[in-house]
């Protein structure tokens, strides 16, 4: 038998008060002398015994229960063998495996996920048939397949079975704010928490101790937290990639660096690869120092793509943890722009046409092609391929142009207009209101972004791109109208740019060019990257994440104007986050894949590095335990350990009663004995 | 010099001279007195008439019922002697206590047997006087006169009570000495063997004393009102008794309380006078009480 409160057994010196009592009683029996004792003794031999003995017996019984008392503050408890005072309560088991990505780490007798299920089928086997388990798992969150402690071995053994290690990572602050819940919920059995985890230490990077000493009830709860085993292992991992590009196209170089991290205490060897389309692209053999990296330049020509993302993994040979040996990446790609210029070609001197300029730039480094044609063919030119149409100053003849125009954005195009286009009289949708030309100051004038997180300028402008002076002088005092927004400024006072929502697509304006048309802006190399975003608007508003985590929520289909939906779980329902590491298609209705999105498993399941056993110990409210030896210990120790304190309380309430009704009887018969009553209250209590 | 002023106030002594100390039979006084004798003879007071036999002296000779009957009768008259009183005193330790009275027992008895003397001499009677505990300690035989009183009251004032109590003992070898008849007044605690004190006491009886048995009480030993656990010690045998007097109280009492009638009863069948006096009491109360008591008894 041992104490929880050992040191509340100091309340056992509360046994001097009624031995000094009783001493002190003694003490002060006054002597008298007395004629005779002859008619004292016959009337004394039958009383005093048995005041003797009541005497006697109450100092027993009062010290019986303050001992018992004392005991019972000190909350005793004793190790039982399963017998009579084990088997008065069963026990209520949950047992939590620990199934991050980590747990998959291959050792000499399986993945200690495999160890893991083992030691859980071990502890499940050795309780009572009647005491009830409950299963939950920890992958990227906390989930309970057997959520309450049930007594079904069959159903609770096959859900077991069940459990594989995820490419989840998580910390193992849900388990115990889980367990915690579960602990205050009234129950009559002993309460047991098993937590089977590799104890990395990311899992303990939470308050813990804070959590422990403020919040967990250690009496309410075994706790054990049992490793598969005491390996130390190492682990060596693609740690990360990050392209130059956010988004390739065909035949572009796109260079890149591979971060290799070594987790272990020995220096490693390795091969890392990258693959596209599963061909190898990339090979180079690396030595990776122990606990150290290796960052490694990747460069490689963008393939032909057939498809919106380009797809590839950067992987080494592979070791005991495989699900960090490769990294997966999806870029989207960007395909040729198919534009369409309008052109008004009366007015432009030197034979220079207005569209000149501006369709060089569209098709700047072979990002595409650019048409232009006389406003007068407006009428009856076909838009299909086309993605953007741009008008040039005095393109816009009539009203019937600027409609065909709305049509094509409509339909989801994108239409670009200047500020020197402006028709007379304005159309009813035009996106800014009419306004005054005004004479711009001279020299350089900054440019603001007032929607920097605007798809156009997403990875190719900020407030912090340099900007050339601009070469017009003249610009007009518009404001956005009919659903304009103002999405840039000149000098932080002029309107430089307004984007319109027209049906699925979209109208530009530019406060550009009021007198030499599109030239002026597209002589400037540093809007070339603006006017190829704009061209391709329609493709950038309709891309979306190509990356995300294990666990994180799906990238976002909304944009796409096509139902598409991310592969489903095995049990038919929609998932709301990858569970697995990989690369996953989008399926449109069609069953067609509309997108991609490259998933990868937390670089913190990595280091599988744990916490050292008696650090863990010395602040855990329990047991830290590891492999078979472990849990066969535990149940040795803890799992029978049975509190004594109630049976400690009822024993006292027994002998309270018992001495109350001795002290009754004996205050009765002194009452009697002196020819006096009993108050009431005592005959009650003496049960007369 | 001792004199009854020593034992006395003047007022008790006032009170006593209209008392008369008697016995309940008759007695055997060595002189005349004013009780009534075993002895007929010459006489005022009338007493029987027989039939004259020859040697009769005819001056006790009834002329007068011989004139009205021819026949010849002897006129007998009633002796009256004095009375021999011996005061019996236990001077036993257990005497000595004195918890709720006023006085110790001794001291009670002590002034009980003063009074009683100073009425057996002012009565013209005879006084004895013996003082016992385990054997008699002082015995003065029954006399009279100025002489014997001193002495009688020397030896009652001089005596300290102690040691142990055997009645039995001391009041058989007493009795043998008493040959005439007399009153004995015996005043003790009683805390003897029963079974002794009644053997001696049937003695007394059988020579023809009038024994008054005067049982001396602390109002204590009749209550025991002391409180919590006590160590009581035996004033004879220095014994101990540890006892719980509010326990044992009602048990005790009974016990007393049968021994009393247990001695009453005895006392009784013996035709012995019992009384019990407690120390709560006037000494001279009790006495006016004893006698107004015994003389309507025909004392």
């Amino acid at each position: 038998m041992g104490f929880l409160s050992p040191f509340l057994l100091v309340s056992a010196a509360a046994l001097a008060v009624p031995l000094w009592l009783h001493l002190r009683r003694k003490r002060r029996q006054t002597p008298v002398e007395f004629p005779s004792l002859r008619y004292l003794k016959s009337a004394t031999a039958r009383m005093k015994r048995q005041a003797k003995v009541e005497d006697l017996g109450l100092l027993l019984l009062r010290l019986l229960l303050i001992a018992l008392l004392a005991a019972a503050f000190a909350r005793p408890v004793v190790r039982s063998s399963g017998g009579w005072l084990g088997a008065a309560r069963s026990v209520e088991s949950v047992v939590v495996i620990d199934a991050t990505a980590s747990m998959g780490w291959r050792g000499e007798s399986g993945t200690r996920m495999d160890t893991a299920k083992r030691l859980a089928r071990e502890w499940i086997d050795g309780l009572d048939r009647s005491d009830a388990v409950a299963l939950w798992v920890l992958t990227d969150r906390l989930e309970k397949p057997v959520p309450v402690p049930i007594a079904d071995r069959a159903f609770l053994l096959k859900q077991l079975a069940a459990v594989t290690a995820s490419d989840g990572s998580s910390g193992l602050a849900p388990v115990f704010n889980a367990a915690h819940e579960w602990a205050e919920a009234r129950s009559i059995g002993r309460k047991e928490l098993v937590i089977i985890t590799d104890n990395q230490s990311a899992a303990w990077d939470w308050p813990a101790e804070d959590f422990f000493r403020n919040s967990w009830d250690r009496a309410g709860v075994g706790l054990v937290v049992l490793a598969p085993d005491t390996v130390r292992a190492a682990n060596v991992n693609v740690e990360s990639v990050a392209w130059d590009l956010r988004a390739v196209r065909e035949g572009a170089l796109l260079s890149g660096v591979a971060k290799v991290m070594n987790h272990g205490d020995t220096a490693v060897s390795d091969l890392l690869e990258c693959r596209i389309d599963g061909k190898i692209v990339f090979r180079k053999p690396l030595e990776i120092p122990a606990g150290g990296s290796v960052d490694v330049p990747l460069s490689l020509a963008v393939p032909s793509v057939d498809g919106p993302v380009l797809t590839g993994e950067v992987t080494l040979a592979g070791d005991a943890l495989a699900c960090d040996d490769k990294w997966n990446f999806a870029l989207p790609v960007r395909h040729p722009i198919q534009a369409l210029v309008v052109e008004h070609v009366a007015g432009v001197g030197g034979g220079m046409k207005p569209s000149f300029f501006l369709t060089r730039a569209i098709a700047a480094g072979g990002a595409g092609k650019a048409t232009a044609i006389e406003s007068d063919a407006w009428l009856k030119q076909s838009t299909e391929g086309i993605e953007s149409l741009w008008f040039t100053g005095g393109s816009l003849t009539n009203e019937a142009a600027w409609e065909k125009a709305m049509e094509f954005a409509n339909a989801g195009g994108t239409v670009v207009v200047t500020g020197d286009l402006q028709p007379d009289p304005l159309p009813a949708d035009w996106p800014v209101t009419v306004g005054e030309e005004v004479r711009l100051p001279a020299g350089r004038m900054a440019t603001r972004l007032l929607a920097s997180d605007h798809i156009l300028f997403d990875g190719v402008w900020s407030d912090q791109t340099p900007f050339p002076p601009l070469p017009q002088r003249i610009a007009r005092s518009c404001v956005p109208a009919n659903g304009g927004k103002l999405l840039a400024t000149l000098a932080g006072a002029y309107p430089f740019m307004v984007e319109a929502p027209r049906g699925k697509g979209r109208v530009f304006w530019l406060n550009s060019s009021a007198d030499r048309s599109w030239g002026d802006l597209s002589l400037s190399p540093a809007f070339v990257v603006l006017i190829q975003q704009m061209a391709r608007a329609q493709e950038l508003a309709l891309q979306t994440t190509t990356t995300c985590w294990v666990g994180e929520a799906w990238p976002d289909l909304s944009k796409f104007s096509i139902a598409a939906t991310w592969p489903r779980r095995e049990d038919g329902e929609s998932a709301v986050r990858p569970l697995r590491s990989g690369m996953f298609d989008a399926i449109s209705e069609d069953g067609k894949p509309l997108w991609r999105c490259a998933v990868n498993v937390r670089r913190a399941e990595s280091d599988l590095r744990s916490v050292e056993a008696a650090k863990l110990q010395a602040i855990l409210p329990g047991k830290v335990a590891a492999g078979q030896q472990g849990i066969r210990e535990w149940r040795e120790e803890i799992r029978r350990e049975v509190p004594l304190w109630p049976w400690f309380l009822t024993a006292a309430a027994l002998v309270f009663l018992a001495e109350g009704r001795m002290s009754a009887r004996a205050a009765k018969q002194r009452a009697v004995a002196a020819g006096g009553g009993l108050p009431k209250w005592m005959e009650r209590r003496a049960g007369v | 010099m001792s004199g009854f002023s020593d034992f006395l106030s003047a007022e008790t002594m006032r009170q006593l001279d209209h008392l008369l100390l008697g016995s309940r039979w008759t007695a055997e006084g060595g002189r005349a007195g004013r009780h009534s004798s075993v002895l007929k003879g010459a006489s005022v007071e009338f007493r029987d008439h027989r039939d004259y036999v020859q040697g009769d002296s005819l001056r006790h000779l009834d002329w007068k019922v011989f004139g009205r009957s021819e026949r010849y009768y002897i006129k007998q008259f009633q002796e009256e002697t004095s009375l021999r009183v011996h005061l019996v005193l236990d001077a036993s330790a257990s005497m000595d206590f004195k918890h709720s009275g006023k006085i110790t027992k001794f001291e009670f008895a002590r002034e009980l047997a003063a009074q009683a003397a100073y009425l057996a001499n002012h009565q013209q009677d005879s006084v004895g006087l013996v003082i016992y505990d385990d054997e008699v300690r002082r015995w003065l035989p029954a006399k009279g006169g100025s002489r014997h009183v001193r002495h009688f009251l020397e030896a009652l004032g001089s005596h300290q009570p102690g040691g142990r109590t055997d009645s039995g003992k001391a009041l058989e070898a007493l009795a043998e000495g008493m040959a005439r008849r007399g009153l004995v007044l015996m005043m003790s605690d009683l805390l003897d063997d029963p079974e002794a004190v009644f053997r001696a006491l049937a003695h007394f009886r059988r020579r023809g004393h009038d024994v008054v048995l005067v049982q001396v009480l602390d109002p204590a030993e009749l209550d025991l009102p002391f409180d919590g656990v006590s160590d009581f010690i035996d004033m004879e045998t220095d014994e101990r008794l540890e006892a719980d007097a509010a326990l044992v109280r009602h048990a005790y009492q009974e016990a007393i309380g049968a021994a009393i009638d247990g001695f009453r009863a005895r006392c009784g069948s013996l035709r012995v006078d019992f009384r019990i006096a407690t120390t709560d009491r006037s000494p001279s109360d009790f006495l006016n009480e004893l006698l107004a008591e015994r003389k309507r008894l025909g004392a």
